[in-house]
């Protein structure tokens, strides 16, 4: 069973969906980043954390200065890695394809599982190339998660079902990163249909930004919920503890007024 | 593998683009065969395009470099001034056909854009052009053109402000308008089936040049000679020859201040196999897979990877690979100016400049045939910024 699975479980039967965030490995400081993961792990027990690439096609402007801001200190990728090891979360790192095909396949699994990493996604690696990272990362126990957009058709979700563990992940509009003011909605068939192939949880991400984007998109079918974008943006000049804090509790809060 | 040259190519993008990725694949498949398709794009070529384009025998050119014959196929001649209008003005009819009423486009020189923006006002589609900032300025003209054709023109001023930047943000636009957009890449770069659709729609240039050669000289030539950026000149003057194993096939890339990292745009010569733009194919890249930056004085070969065929026939050997170096290629340029009464593009000057250096070790007997992929008009501000005008 995989723990990140277990881990949205739990949080979802408490919170009614679980909230994944997104921080970017090494941004907007080594120290700052981890002081910004250790607090969001009091909402949070899974957290996607991001590998800098200097090409990063799927991401908006927001991700792609902390890409930039992160490239520029030449950290090396065991380092980038390695910072994540002071959060305790079920981590999924979120990296493109480019550097584990340079750093090679087995070495990258093995040192993000040397790392306690639980979950891999490549944004820009679609599940039928998928074939020899998929093998690698289940000999570690490493869940990979698959991406569906809202042009994925049925018989692909299918596929991306098959390969994915831990969660699915839905891309929730057309585009790239980044926040949007209301959510997208034709995705709530998307949503409706991935739940009739898969009993594995469905997470949501992509412009998600306020409260009243997660209600709905818990109403549609989704189990959790990921933020990039939005905290990127809180935390982009430095991590003030309590105003994240605030901007989290704010989110998150609201939804539970609204939904119970 | 389905979409792969060997072990290039692929099609290494978010999940949004591969449902568009495959609608490509089937509708250029169902269209190569439709007769209405082909009868316009042969009308098109011919009559807007001004194809065919002649192959001149280079008199004065072939006596000054004392060795074999040289031939220019002259692709500068066409609409737009490049190779570039074969490519765009068949993707524009492809988007057209395919129902979507925009295309977007990525462009280095300025070349593609404008054969892009050429197509567009054409056929009648919104067009919208991504240029890096720094190609924007030394190549001015031509965004003055593509406005002037009626293209919406965005410059890009991230990271090195050229062509790399460029194609990012249309991927970016991609991945937001696929539903009614086409994205027209400029070479035989990206995802599958991009590379192969590029490379079928240029190969027309070694389709002519094997049956005008035929006919003047009646035999194959020595050598094929063509610049390499993303290479779609090169794979177009190839393809026809690459099961005539006695015909040459060498590609010229862009070495321009030596072969340092950072220095030039040759990853063919000092790249590492990678990912960029949806290929696996040669990038110049650092040990995290980090694009480096390219350069090239010339901004049609400043592109720190290449078409993943193109890294395929290195990798079977069937063709081979080498540079010219920035100021090589000036020579070249004024070289052919002065010698033939021809202003080249400094992207074909670096061919040109190439050809020079084999012509004696071919021999007067032999015959190169150099791709003359565009003119130089875009380029005389570069040249007379180093003041040699």
């Amino acid at each position: 069973m995989s723990r990140i699975e277990d881990s949205i479980r739990v949080e979802k039967d408490s919170r009614g969906y679980a909230f994944i965030p997104y921080l970017m490995s090494g941004f907007p400081s080594e120290e700052d980043f981890i002081k910004a993961g250790r607090l969001l792990s009091k909402y949070s027990r899974v957290m996607e954390i991001g590998i800098p690439y200097s090409d990063p096609v799927a991401d908006g402007p927001t991700i792609q200065l902390a890409h930039n801001a992160v490239l520029m200190k030449k950290l090396k990728l065991r380092e980038l890695i390695a910072l994540s090891s002071e959060i305790k979360a079920e981590k999924v790192i979120m990296t493109y394809y480019s550097p584990i095909h340079r750093t090679g396949i087995d070495k990258f699994v093995s040192l993000i599982n040397e790392y306690g990493i639980t979950g891999l996604l490549v944004p820009d690696l679609p599940v039928e190339l998928a074939g020899e990272l998929v093998s690698k990362c289940r000999e570690y126990k490493i869940d990979n998660i698959f991406l569906v957009s809202p042009n994925t058709r049925e018989e692909r979700m299918r596929l991306v079902s098959l390969n994915s563990n831990g969660f699915i992940y839905v891309v929730q509009r057309y585009g790239v990163t980044g926040e949007s003011k209301e959510v997208y909605g034709p995705i709530k068939e998307v949503i409706v249909k991935l739940r009739s192939i898969t009993n594995k949880p469905i997470g949501v991400g992509f412009g998600v930004s306020r409260g009243e984007h997660i209600k709905q998109l818990v109403e549609m079918g989704a189990d959790a919920i990921i933020v990039g974008s939005h905290i990127i943006n809180t935390i982009k000049n430095g991590v003030d503890e309590k105003k994240l804090d605030e901007e989290i509790k704010d989110l998150l809060i609201k939804l539970k007024d609204k939904l119970s | 593998m389905k979409g792969f040259f060997g072990e290039f190519g692929g099609y290494y993008v978010p999940e949004v683009l591969i449902p568009a990725l495959e609608e490509l694949e089937k509708e250029y498949n169902r269209l190569k065969k439709d007769e209405e398709f082909q009868r316009q794009l042969d009308h098109y070529m011919k009559n807007f395009g001004g194809r065919p384009t002649p192959l001149y025998f280079a008199a004065r050119l072939t006596d000054k470099w004392g060795g074999a014959k040289i031939y220019l196929k002259r692709e500068d001649l066409l609409h737009g001034g490049a190779h570039k209008f074969n490519n765009a003005m068949g993707q524009a009819l492809l988007a057209k056909f395919m129902g979507k009423k925009r295309i977007i486009a990525e462009t280095g020189a300025g070349q593609h854009g404008v054969a892009t923006a050429i197509s567009g006002a054409a056929l009648g589609l919104e067009t919208e052009i991504y240029m890096g900032s720094k190609d924007g300025e030394r190549q001015a003209v031509n965004v003055k053109k593509m406005k002037l054709l009626g293209a919406k023109v965005n410059l890009v001023s991230k990271g090195n402000g050229t062509l790399k930047e460029a194609i990012n943000e249309a991927l970016r636009d991609w991945a937001g308008s696929v539903e009614y957009t086409h994205y027209l890449i400029g070479s035989v770069v990206g995802p599958y089936p991009y590379p192969e659709i590029v490379r079928d729609f240029q190969s027309v240039i070694s389709r002519e040049i094997k049956e005008q050669i035929n006919k003047i000289e009646g035999r194959l030539p020595d050598a094929v000679v063509a610049c390499v950026g993303g290479g779609s000149n090169a794979m177009g003057a190839f393809y026809n020859f690459i099961n005539d194993k006695s015909v040459r096939l060498i590609g010229v890339q862009a070495g321009g201040k030596g072969l340092d990292l950072g220095n030039n745009s040759a990853p063919l010569i000092i790249g590492n196999t990678g990912i960029l733009h949806g290929a696996k194919t040669k990038v110049i890249q650092d040990e995290n897979g980090n694009t480096i930056d390219s350069y090239s004085i010339s901004a049609g070969l400043d592109y720190p990877a290449v078409g993943p065929e193109h890294a395929y026939l290195q990798s079977i050997g069937r063709a081979e690979y080498t540079y010219a170096l920035d100021n090589e290629a000036v020579e070249a340029f004024l070289e052919l100016s002065k010698t033939e009464g021809i202003i080249p593009a400094l992207e074909s000057s670096h061919a040109l400049a190439y050809a020079k250096k084999i012509a004696n070790d071919i021999g007067k007997d032999g015959i190169i045939i150099v791709n003359l992929s565009g003119r130089g008009d875009k380029d005389l501000d570069t040249i007379m910024k180093m003041g040699i005008i």
